[in-house]
């Protein structure tokens, strides 16, 4: 059964090599998420076309910034005139999220990754896909290995993620507005679905009052809400989950 | 307003994006993953993600803006019905959303 693109694999994938686990990363990326990804760089990718982005620069900034809020807020504030400190306090927040998500992630794969420099430069190539998918696959895995096929993962990310950028340069004005509007809508449905399987009640209450408290203070501040939603949600979360273990429910 | 230099920005932009992340390799170093504080933090971070979904469903930005709230939420129930619908499936349950919505788009258009 396909589920989150993912086979049931059991113990047997703690037995595989270096080469074998990024390759298995490499396959199980390129099933659903990096395709998911490409579709949703389309949209930056047109974004740059109609706002007169060379197709380098696109490209560059989607491998080097690497997180699609921050790049739309890169774009679309850079062309609206914006102060430069603006600008970067904007991007700075549009991507906070990757704060508490990298020192969650780490720990997971750390054990293969000794060296501090290197564990920098893997967390580039951290994102809300490789962040959900790297962790729910570590059990399966050695230790050691897991970072082998986070790489795997994230090779096929940034390859179909520079394609669906090229694409949506490209194709800028070709596809029909209708079906452009759907491919917008796939991103934000495809993460919900991944989300509902959350592991532990304590991230699933956050996730949902993260849901509710979003809008309502995005709408409210469009800089800080978001941050705040995401603060405030978490802790709630969090502490409701105590609250009901403590009394044993 | 001055013209900003675009490439001098992009700098900026993937240093904060990249500082955020180096960041979070620091704050790493001294957790525990089956303590607290770790929790607390994972739960932060799905909140945080779960904000900007969500923001993107009922405020979003940019062409889906132009849609009516009511057929992306009709795509959204959609979506879930055919994700339970199918144990879990998540290409089923993002495939349906997505039809669900081009089609009551069309559907807009032809009355």
């Amino acid at each position: 059964m396909f589920r989150f693109g993912l086979p049931e694999f059991g113990r047997a994938a703690t037995l595989l090599s270096d080469r074998a686990a990024f390759k298995l990363g490499l396959i199980e990326a390129s099933g659903l998420p990096a395709p998911m990804l490409m579709i949703s760089m389309i949209g930056f990718g047109s974004l740059c076309h109609e706002t007169g982005f060379s197709l380098l620069k696109a490209l560059i900034t989607t491998a080097s910034v690497w997180a699609l809020p921050g790049q739309m807020a890169y774009v679309e504030l850079l062309t609206a005139g914006a102060p430069a400190f603006a600008l970067l306090f904007a991007v700075g927040l549009a991507n906070a999220r990757f704060l508490p998500m990298v020192a969650t992630f780490l720990p997971y794969i750390r054990a293969g990754v000794p060296s501090r420099a290197a564990q920098f430069a893997l967390s580039h190539f951290v994102t809300a896909n490789s962040w959900i998918f790297v962790i729910r696959r570590s059990p399966d895995l050695a230790p050691e290995r897991r970072w082998a096929y986070f790489m795997g993962f994230a090779v096929s990310c940034l390859a179909l993620g520079l394609l669906g950028t090229a694409l949506g340069y490209v194709l800028a004005g070709v596809v029909s507005k209708t079906v452009t509007q759907g491919l917008l809508l796939l991103n934000p449905v495809y993460f919900m679905l991944l989300f509902l399987d959350a592991p532990g009640r304590s991230a699933l209450f956050a996730a949902l009052i993260g849901a509710v408290a979003g809008p309502l203070l995005a709408s409210l501040s469009s800089d800080w809400g978001l941050l705040a939603a995401g603060l405030i949600a978490g802790t709630l979360g969090f502490a409701l989950n105590r609250t009901l273990r403590a009394r044993h429910v | 307003m001055s013209e900003l230099n675009p490439w001098l920005m992009l700098v900026g932009a993937a240093g904060v994006t990249f500082l955020m992340r180096a960041l979070g390799v620091v704050a790493s170093g001294r957790l525990d993953v089956n303590g607290a504080l770790f929790d607390w933090i994972r739960c932060v971070a799905y909140a945080l993600l779960a904000a900007l979904i969500s923001r993107m469903i009922f405020l979003p930005s940019g062409g889906l803006a132009e849609t009516p709230l009511w057929a992306r939420l009709v795509a959204v129930a959609l979506a879930l019905a055919a994700f339970y619908g199918t144990r879990k499936n998540l290409f089923f349950g993002t495939a349906s959303g997505f039809a669900a919505f081009i089609a009551l788009l069309y559907l807009m258009q032809a009355f």
